[in-house]
């Protein structure tokens, strides 16, 4: 293997097996057993291919936000506001998706995504703005923007102006010519039955498709040559004449718009609509699988596989031992903690190293 | 009319004393050059803190001390990562917020078994100043408070003075300006900034606890709800001056005392409730103008 791989993925291994060695920790005060609770968590969620095609529904959102973090951060973003782009997307989308019966599917539902797409960028370009005309940081308006977002769509449910008539707390239904079916669905159409209670649906080839899509705009393209340079480096590049707040501004709003679309898998296949409160707290996660991906599209996928294993593997933890959900959060922050600090370790390790060479050298001389 | 005005007056103090313990203290650290965006999770963990000791030990005075020391010590593992370890201060701090969160959450079902909030516990409760507290208004709106209120504008006072007159406040001053230089002339840059942070600690401490066992007495899940993100909005529109500090939280104060107020209308209450997020927002923007943060900001050293 290519050693700059391995340089670039090393920090990712150690801090995922120094988290979950604290979590051992945390599992003995529990009274359980970690080896049995790790094996439950990360082994039985791939345990049939059943499983295994719900823990790739599970990813979808995961791999989507956290390429739209990638995005922003290239340009030296901090976009914190995926979670209220992600949810004024998805009721953007539930909206548009109750309007049109008579379209057929292949022209309706990119119709729909696209305004998703739409509504998740200038909610994203609105914090960008303001960062770039007036110098307000981001990650704080992000962080409101968020609060605003979720107290506006409670009002639009809760308040009754897009509400479902009998049950609380979500929208209508959306058309069936705006569906995701899943592989449940799709094989039960065909007169099979194997695929039954897999709720994978069409939104994970989307998701896989803008890893592509977004590996090729920062390898390949001149906007995503441009975009890493002004993250890189603003003062030399404005000097190069580039418009850097223009970039970033494009960035913020690819950013947005990629969370935008995050949670269709959700709200036009799963849930046919928009339920209140349906989003645990993914805008925050994208973080997570971004810098645990090492801000690469590649590595976001690998980072989504092994946060939406543990998401998923915690149901079977919590079915067995009485360790709460939360403990998942728990790893999964200590993780980013360790990831963060790396690059001291590495380099105390790398002294600790040459020194024990020296002393070695010294001892032999 | 009056009762009004008193109510308003009264609950706005109440409501300001959040942001002004927590940004006061948040300033210090960002005086020397450490960004405290962990004021979020640094309250909530402190939050809980409070709510568990006093629900054990009955007593909200030793809750609140162990409230202040949690609140340190979360502020010097904070340092451990961005002033030793060198790491991403915004990141870090997110990642910190997180851990906070969870850890709460985690914490309230293994130690309650619920999802939602701890039982009411024993809380601190008002003191009315004898005299002051009969002044017409002025008392019912600034003498018929928390303990912790009073202390508040006294720590104020006191976050003043140091900054102003004092070589520890100076030199907190110059390490956040030029860490070079201070370093030159013999000063432990490093040292200072833990000191500046875990002072910085123990102020978001006092906040958190007096969040939940003073404001409130009880803990519920995610209870800052961005309040430590809109006290250090507190810091920026005060321009690190303490003074206009506390009076920057006093205006965050108002909006919060205004929402509840305006509740009893017949508004639709998420349109009230979003009133501080976009308070902040807009103040953020507009009436901040230049940078006035400490040159070295979110650098190691």
């Amino acid at each position: 293997m290519n050693k700059n791989i391995i340089k670039s993925i090393a920090p990712s291994v150690v801090s995922v097996l120094a988290g979950l060695l604290i979590g051992a920790v945390i599992i003995l005060f529990n009274g359980e057993n970690p080896l049995s609770v790790y094996f439950a968590m990360l082994v039985q969620p791939l345990s049939s291919y059943k499983n295994i095609l719900n823990v790739l529904y599970v990813i979808t959102p995961l791999i989507m936000v956290g390429l739209a973090f990638v995005v922003a951060i290239n340009a030296d973003m901090i976009n914190l506001g995926l979670e209220g782009q992600l949810l004024l997307g998805g009721i953007a989308a539930t909206y548009v998706a109750t309007l049109f019966p008579a379209l057929p599917w292949f022209i309706y539902i990119p119709m729909i995504m696209f305004c998703a797409m739409i509504v998740g960028a200038l909610w994203a370009l609105l914090p960008g703005y303001l960062k770039l005309r007036f110098g307000a940081s981001e990650i704080v308006t992000c962080i409101m923007l968020n609060y605003v977002a979720q107290y506006m769509i409670n009002y639009i449910i809760s308040g009754g102006l897009f509400k479902h008539p009998d049950i609380a707390q979500r929208t209508p239904y959306i058309l069936d010519n705006a569906h995701f079916p899943s592989l449940s669905e799709i094989g039960m159409n065909h007169g099979t039955k194997i695929f039954r209670g897999v709720q994978v649906n069409p939104m994970f080839l989307i998701a896989i498709v803008t890893v592509v899509l977004v590996y090729i705009l920062f390898t390949k393209t001149k906007w995503g040559y441009k975009i890493n340079a002004v993250g890189l480096n603003i003062k030399a590049s404005t000097a190069n004449r580039m418009h850097s707040k223009k970039i970033m501004m494009l960035a913020m709003a690819l950013s947005g718009g990629i969370a935008g679309i995050s949670a269709m898998g959700e709200v036009l296949g799963t849930f046919n609509g928009f339920v209140e409160g349906f989003s645990p707290g993914y805008g925050f996660s994208g973080i997570s699988v971004a810098l645990l991906g090492r801000k690469h599209p590649v590595g976001v996928v690998l980072a989504a596989l092994f946060f939406g294993l543990l998401n998923q593997g915690m149901i079977y933890v919590g079915a067995n031992t009485s360790i709460p959900k939360d403990f998942v959060k728990i790893i999964q922050t200590l993780i980013i903690i360790f990831i963060m600090i790396s690059p001291y370790l590495e380099e105390r390790w790398n002294s600790y190293v040459k020194s024990r060479t020296k002393a070695r050298a010294g001892r032999l001389g | 009319m009056i009762d009004i005005i008193e109510s308003i007056g009264a609950s706005t103090i109440r409501m300001a004393m959040i942001y002004m313990l927590a940004a006061t203290g948040s300033n210090m650290a960002e005086k020397s050059g450490i960004l405290n965006l962990t004021i979020e999770g640094n309250m909530l963990v402190s939050a809980f803190t409070a709510v568990v000791i006093s629900y054990f030990t009955g007593s909200p005075l030793v809750a609140l001390v162990g409230a202040i020391m949690v609140g340190m010590i979360f502020g010097a593992f904070y340092g451990l990562l961005v002033i030793t370890g060198k790491a991403d201060q915004m990141i870090s701090s997110l990642a910190l917020n997180m851990f906070a969160a969870g850890l709460t959450t985690y914490m309230l079902i293994a130690v309650f078994g619920s999802a939602g909030a701890t039982p009411r516990v024993a809380a601190i409760p008002e003191l009315s100043i004898p005299v002051l507290s009969s002044i017409p208004i002025i008392g019912k709106i600034f003498f018929v408070q928390s303990p912790i209120v009073y202390a508040g504008f006294i720590l104020v006072g006191v976050a003043y003075y140091v900054l102003k007159h004092t070589k520890f406040g100076l030199r907190i001053i110059t390490v956040g300006e030029n860490p070079m230089a201070a370093s030159t002339v013999g000063i432990n840059v490093r040292r200072l900034r833990y000191f500046a942070i875990i002072i910085a600690g123990a102020m978001g401490g006092i906040a958190g606890g007096y969040l939940s066992i003073s404001l409130s007495s009880q803990f519920v899940k995610n209870m800052t709800a961005g309040r430590g993100y809109i006290a250090l909005s507190t810091v920026i529109i005060g321009k690190h001056k303490p003074i206009n500090i506390a009076l920057a939280a006093l205006l965050f104060g108002f909006c919060e005392a205004l929402q509840i107020r305006l509740q009893l209308l017949d508004v639709p209450t998420q349109f009230i409730q979003i009133i501080p997020y976009v308070v902040t927002v807009v103040v953020i923007t507009f009436f901040v103008g230049k940078d006035d943060n400490p040159s070295a900001i979110a650098q190691p050293f």
